[in-house]
């Protein structure tokens, strides 16, 4: 008997999840069956596309590729191409870019080397946030809480979003939180000491917490409260600073608490649920995101510091009325216990479905695995990517075998009970900010966090997501001995990015470039550049990725180059992407991102005598142009123009040094002893040190100042330089001058501020 | 389901085959972690070659002193070529210990040639001569010391070869 592929598969997947579940904290091997089997899908839910792969093609072949074969630097690596899918056979024009890839370190020419795409969509536009970089097939969570919870190293595949809510938040709001969570925890052991039962919206108030080396529980920092402040009574707040100046223990202990439930004591309050055919199983396996009931929690509080008192009653009756069952998550009251709630509420009433399931309380309550009747199961939320070797080495091979077998996969998110109150929750937060917003958008898709560009590969933010909004609604601060604290002007993307701009500003790590150096330096001397530079610069910026922002801004704050200043350097060497360098755009080679900003940040102040280690900037922009054609060693200042003819002896495209060069474009070298017979040797007898090929251009010479020629800096700066020319494409080698096509790194610069950080 | 003797073998064969290639991939990735990681270009670019240890050491001393009254930038020199430079005797703190930078701003490095006919070698030849000058005004030895004439390698090539003509006891990297 022949199996069918697809349960040759699921038996694979069976075996080998067997033979590490030894070792796997996930799920044991009874609950393991129970989730590929068995599963229904429940009524009336709504369905979000969350991941698409079936729309990205990994099998693709690339043709008519205009990248050029010849190159002195990774910049010029760059063109169109277009990409066929070999599945379906249609295609699309994409760009393409390339390393330039030298023989050894001695040549001055390359040929460019095209850089490999990860994945091309070809097919229709992906909507909604997109977690596809994360290619993990087992169990996968989303991460639609992230923005309410602290950066960290491990969630850092939505990091635009990332920890943005804490914007929103003084510490009085935060430690007001973390009262209420308490008094959950204090309601949830009264509720099922009382019943045996343990109840909707409950909190797990016996959770260890480390605290600073300290074991502490929700409970018994609830009992260590004074008393005003457990009712937060007048005054409370000012208990709460005292006792914080003077190390009361219960003022340390209430900063390690949460101010929203956590991962762990979404007990069985379905959240949401994650819906895949990707374990290609007959019916469907469904997977809790036991993310969403804290947003629920979160989005609760978005609502009430967006909206006036009354509002926010309407929108949350509103709610409510849809979604009876969110007063009890809220609540863990005497009435929220399941056995009271299956009685009370109609049967057809979202969410009842699983709530009505069979609770193992004893597990609930010492934060184990639970089983939620004989249908839903709520794993440990630890499937993520990178959680463990276990679960990377299963998702590894998986991946492997179902990209051997061109199986596609297909994620769909269900948002649960809690999960859909919190779509409608902030969708009313999201519209209010839609208005306000240029690229206004009220379809819910836009709505989410983050909006993923149609490459796929891209996050865009700001589209009416909790970024945008954040960003437009900050207005109050953390005290700086919060961990959260960060200034005023804090980007988004700084903060998410792990960026704590702290109290005595010395120390940031990443970010985006917020304009402020840039403009307090320059501000009042930066021209109007052209719309052709605009337009590129316009197109580039979203391919500039945080990390890559990030490393500007930190190269910024250490150097006091600005981060525009570098993104425009990057942007010459290599194109910005992160897996190049800062200094001729080669591999990093295990040093990162942020220590070559930093080194080209030290060496641009030091080619106009700025000494290290000072505080000083450049600061004109006169220098700073001089300083970036320095950089890159001036050798193309299209002032030599002035005196360049038509030598009768350069024939090719190429004079140098050698007679071989004219020819062969490897024997164009920098030599002290040239051939008599060369290209170059001819005509300097022809007509001196003149450029040897007629070019016009149709700048000011002599030059204004130094760089000021140089296509490098300023090519598409002003009218001018609209046609500026590359004049080396190799050391030492005079070619046939070409016109450079980039904004120059100066004119990026602007161009950069004055699109994003002005 | 049921599964027949067939495929209970076909299970057994593939399970067996994925846990080889589970510890294939557990051990190939902790070789890979025992290698040691291959030299960077980026690395072998900035490579000093010193003669020998001695007179790098010596060349730290001598830096040092002279480290704090860095850098001297000369801008608008005028060389007798009639070509303006820019002189600049820096450190960065990347480079290595031992390397001072000696660069010159306003020369053509392109124009290669070692000939007097070169204005760009001999607008290079007056700059250089005027750094080593002022290194010497300052108490410190310049043959002591160890230049790098550029952070871009073809301009740092045609320096050294410039500079070996006119200023042989000049060291370079």
């Amino acid at each position: 008997m022949k199996l069918k592929k697809s349960n040759l598969i699921l038996l694979i997947f069976f075996v080998f999840f067997f033979s590490s579940i030894s070792k796997s904290h996930a799920l044991s091997s009874g609950e393991f069956i129970r989730l590929m089997t068995g599963w229904t899908s429940p009524d009336n839910l709504k369905i979000y596309e969350n991941e698409e792969f079936s729309r990205k093609e990994e099998n693709f072949t690339i043709t008519n590729s205009t990248m050029p074969s010849e190159c002195k630097e990774s910049s010029e690596c760059e063109g169109t191409a277009t990409a066929t899918s070999v599945s379906t056979g249609a295609s699309k024009t994409i760009t393409i870019s390339g390393t330039c890839i030298k023989q050894d370190k001695e040549s001055q020419y390359g040929r460019c080397q095209e850089n490999k795409s990860k994945s091309v969509s070809i097919g229709t536009e992906i909507i909604g946030t997109d977690f596809s970089e994360e290619i993990s097939i087992i169990p996968k969570l989303q991460e639609g809480i992230s923005h309410y919870f602290q950066p960290t190293p491990l969630y850092s595949n939505n990091i635009l979003s990332f920890g943005s809510h804490q914007l929103l938040l003084s510490e009085q709001d935060q430690t007001s939180l973390k009262i209420d969570y308490l008094k959950k925890a204090n309601i949830t052991k009264n509720t099922f000491e009382t019943t045996g039962e343990y109840p909707l919206g409950g909190v797990d108030y016996n959770k260890e917490i480390d605290c600073n080396g300290n074991i502490i529980t929700p409970i018994k920092v609830w009992n260590s409260l004074p008393k005003n402040v457990k009712s937060k009574s007048q005054g409370w707040y000012k208990i709460y600073r005292n006792d914080q100046k003077n190390d009361l223990t219960w003022t340390q202990n209430l900063f390690c608490i949460s101010p929203y439930r956590t991962i762990e004591e979404d007990a069985f309050a379905r959240s949401s649920i994650l819906f895949g055919s990707h374990l290609l199983i007959d019916k469907e396996s469904i997977y809790t995101d036991s993310h969403v009931k804290g947003t629920f929690d979160a989005s609760l509080i978005d609502a009430k510091l967006t909206f006036p008192s009354v509002t926010y009653k309407k929108i949350y009756n509103n709610v409510k009325s849809k979604f009876p069952l969110i007063e009890y998550l809220e609540n863990p009251t005497l009435e929220a216990i399941p056995s009271t709630l299956i009685k009370t509420s109609p049967q057809n009433s979202l969410g009842i479905k699983e709530f009505s399931a069979i609770i193992d309380n004893e597990s609930a309550v010492n934060n184990k695995y639970h089983v939620i009747g004989t249908q839903i199961i709520k794993e440990e939320a630890n499937a993520v990517k990178d959680q463990g070797f276990t679960s990377n080495i299963i998702s590894s091979v998986i991946e492997s075998i179902f990209k051997l077998l061109n199986i596609r996969t297909h994620v769909i998110t269900i948002p649960g009970i809690a999960g859909q109150a919190t779509e409608l929750l902030q969708q009313e937060i999201y519209l209010t900010q839609v208005a306000s917003t240029e690229n206004s958008n009220t379809d819910v898709t836009k709505l989410s966090n983050s909006v993923v560009g149609t490459d796929g590969n891209t996050l865009i933010a700001g589209s009416g997501g909790i970024p945008g909004i954040a960003k437009n609604t900050i207005s109050r601060l953390l005290a700086c001995n919060s961990t959260e604290y960060s200034t005023f002007d804090t980007s988004i993307k700084d903060y998410v990015s792990g960026v704590r701009n702290s109290c005595d500003s010395e120390m940031s790590l990443a970010g985006s470039c917020d304009g402020k150096l840039f403009h307090e330096l320059y501000g009042d001397e930066l021209p109007k550049i052209s719309s052709q530079a605009e337009s590129k610069i316009e197109t580039q910026i979203p391919n500039i990725t945080p990390e890559a922002l990030g490393a500007y801004k930190a190269a910024e704050e250490k150097t006091g180059v600005p981060c525009e200043i570098l993104a425009g350097i990057h942007w010459i060497e290599g194109s910005n992407n992160e897996n190049q360098d800062l200094q001729e755009g080669a591999d990093l080679n295990g040093r990162s991102l942020v220590e070559s900003a930093n080194n080209a940040a030290e060496e641009l102040e030091g080619k106009v005598g700025i000494k290290k280690d000072s505080k000083e900037n450049i600061e004109s922009v006169e220098n700073l142009i001089t300083a970036l054609s320095r950089y890159n060693g001036g050798g193309n200042s299209n002032c030599q123009g002035t005196n360049s003819y038509n030598c009768s002896f350069a024939n090719s495209s190429r004079c140098g040094y050698t007679t071989a060069c004219t020819a062969n474009s490897t024997a164009c070298t920098c030599t002290n002893s040239p051939d008599s017979l060369s290209c170059r040797v001819l005509c300097q007898e022809e007509n001196g040190y003149a450029f040897p090929f007629k070019f016009s251009y149709g700048g000011t010479c002599p030059s204004k100042h130094e760089g000021y020629d140089d296509p490098y800096a300023t090519n598409l700066l002003k009218p001018e330089q609209d046609t500026m020319y590359i004049l080396y494409r190799y050391d030492c080698t005079q070619t046939r001058p070409i016109v450079a096509t980039r904004p120059g790194a100066f004119t990026f610069a602007v161009g950069y501020y004055n699109l994003v950080s002005k | 389901m049921k599964l027949t003797k067939k495929q209970k073998k076909l299970i057994l064969a593939i399970a067996i085959g994925l846990l080889a290639a589970l510890l294939v991939v557990i051990f190939s990735n902790k070789d890979d972690q025992s290698q040691p990681a291959p030299q960077t270009e980026y690395e072998s670019k900035f490579d000093l070659t010193i003669e020998s240890p001695k007179e790098e050491e010596r060349a730290i001393e001598e830096k040092q002193q002279l480290q704090n009254q860095l850098p001297i930038y000369i801008e608008n020199f005028q060389t007798s070529i009639g070509i303006e430079t820019a002189i600049n005797v820096f450190a960065q703190s990347y480079d290595p210990a031992h390397v001072v930078r000696l660069e010159i701003y306003g020369i053509n490095y392109n124009n290669s040639q070692t000939t007097i006919n070169n204005p760009d070698y001999i607008a290079f030849q007056d700059s250089v001569e005027k750094a080593i000058f002022e290194i010497t005004t300052l108490g410190t030895n310049p043959k002591n010391l160890i230049f790098k004439l550029s952070n871009t390698p073809y301009i740092h090539q045609v320096a050294s070869k410039w500079i070996a003509t006119f200023a042989p006891d000049i060291k370079t990297e």
